[in-house]
């Protein structure tokens, strides 16, 4: 059996606060033990003898913190999370997307932050169907370019195959949405081609450049900055808001908000729905 | 094809599991409690355990450490999957040698996640 020395008091106050300060996930005084369950496989696998050698790896190997990360933090995801925010899509910002397309707009581009195993943008792509159905015009669905992005090469590669066991696929999708859009198999339901094609994965860590992404009309960041310190959600939305169009959206999470944060953002709200229109300088 | 051996003695989360591995086909085998397990583990060469911890007879950690220390199986993996939720507890299994510790409600990606890990899967 391969070991690793407990983690000491000390130790756990290191990488407290190189995880707060290099990653921005802030750990409470008692979460110790997280650190030691979480990151004790880590630590063995890249051959540290105690946690303050793998807190030396850390600092000497960046290329690491992306699976510090992914460890400690958790994939959770459900279809249509959050109804407010489906309702705000359907009744104010696809009909506004909709009209950008029709006055001309090559495309509308839209980035799931944090997409785990692509039930959000997957979401969002069936909606966008449903929608321009609606309106006779299917063919404004082919303009809508979704990227979904993930620190977890795993959530990456389980979005790309779009295959859902039925525990998955039951939270938060309809009966109705599931026989439209997927196809069982033996067990397993497998998304149809034609959404699957509509949205493209990506390995991606939060904390590098988003420039190479390019500009979006429209930032899902739900549930992904609660993680974070003050700090680094503020910095978090600031690089969101450069990559955002003039008008561009961001969506968070339902418990979320940026009250007390300075972030170039202006409050919107549709129904219990709040939403977040970047403000653009000059 | 790797072969995952599930013992819980719940059959409904015992399916639940399955489930969730099956989206990355593996060859999934069952057992309800120790002894079982202990079967299976005679006849069939397994990569990766994940096992719950309360079972009726011996339990879960207790089965694995006969494992642990058995030249055998020692080598074979194990993530736990358990409602066991003390931190001490959660500890002594990491200490000991478990890989991973998810509690119950668990998410599936989650699972798949540490499946992933473990057993050095290459998504590319």
């Amino acid at each position: 059996m391969n070991a690793i020395k407990p983690l000491s008091q000390k130790e756990f106050l290191k990488i407290r606060d190189l995880l707060v300060s290099v990653c921005g996930i802030e750990l409470k005084p008692d979460q110790d033990y997280l650190v030691e369950t979480r990151l004790t496989e880590l630590a063995i696998e890249i051959g540290a003898a105690d946690f303050s050698e793998f807190h030396r790896a850390i600092i000497a190997e960046p290329e690491l913190l992306p699976r510090v990360v992914d460890l400690m933090t958790t994939n959770e995801t459900l279809w249509f999370r959050d109804d407010s925010c489906w309702n705000t899509l359907r009744e104010v910002l696809l009909p506004k997307f909709f009209k950008q397309l029709e006055a001309g707009q090559p495309k509308i581009r839209v980035w799931s932050a944090a997409s785990s195993t692509g039930q959000e943008g997957y979401s969002l792509a069936m909606l966008i169907q449903e929608e321009c159905e609606k309106l006779a015009v299917p063919s404004l669905a082919e303009r809508f370019e979704i990227l979904g992005t993930d620190i977890s090469t795993a959530a990456i590669f389980l979005g790309r195959a779009a295959r859902y066991d039925s525990f998955t696929i039951s939270r938060g999708l309809s009966q109705e949405r599931r026989d439209r859009f997927f196809e069982s198999q033996g067990g397993t339901f497998q998304l149809k081609q034609s959404i699957r094609d509509r949205v493209e994965f990506k390995h991606f860590n939060l904390m590098d450049n988003f420039s190479p992404l390019g500009i979006f009309d429209l930032v899902f960041c739900r549930n992904v900055a609660i993680y974070f310190a003050k700090d680094f959600k503020e910095q978090l939305f600031e690089k969101i808001a450069k990559q955002l169009c003039p008008g561009g959206i961001m969506l968070l999470g339902a418990t979320e908000s940026l009250f007390s944060l300075n972030a170039p953002f202006a409050n919107r709200s549709h129904g219990n729905g709040l939403y977040y229109e970047v403000i653009k300088k000059g | 094809m790797k072969t995952i051996l599930i013992i819980d003695d719940s059959s409904s989360l015992r399916r639940i599991v399955h489930e969730a591995l099956n989206i990355l086909q593996f060859n999934i085998l069952e057992a309800g409690n120790a002894e079982e397990a202990m079967a299976v583990l005679k006849v069939t060469s397994v990569d990766l355990l994940i096992l719950d911890w309360h079972m009726p007879g011996m339990d879960g950690f207790d089965l694995f450490l006969s494992l642990r220390d058995n030249p055998q199986y020692t080598n074979i993996p194990v993530i736990m999957l358990t409602a066991e939720d003390r931190k001490d507890s959660m500890l002594k299994a990491i200490r000991a040698g478990i890989r991973h510790y998810l509690t119950k409600p668990f998410t599936h990606e989650d699972l798949l996640a540490r499946v992933v890990q473990v057993l050095k899967l290459d998504l590319s």
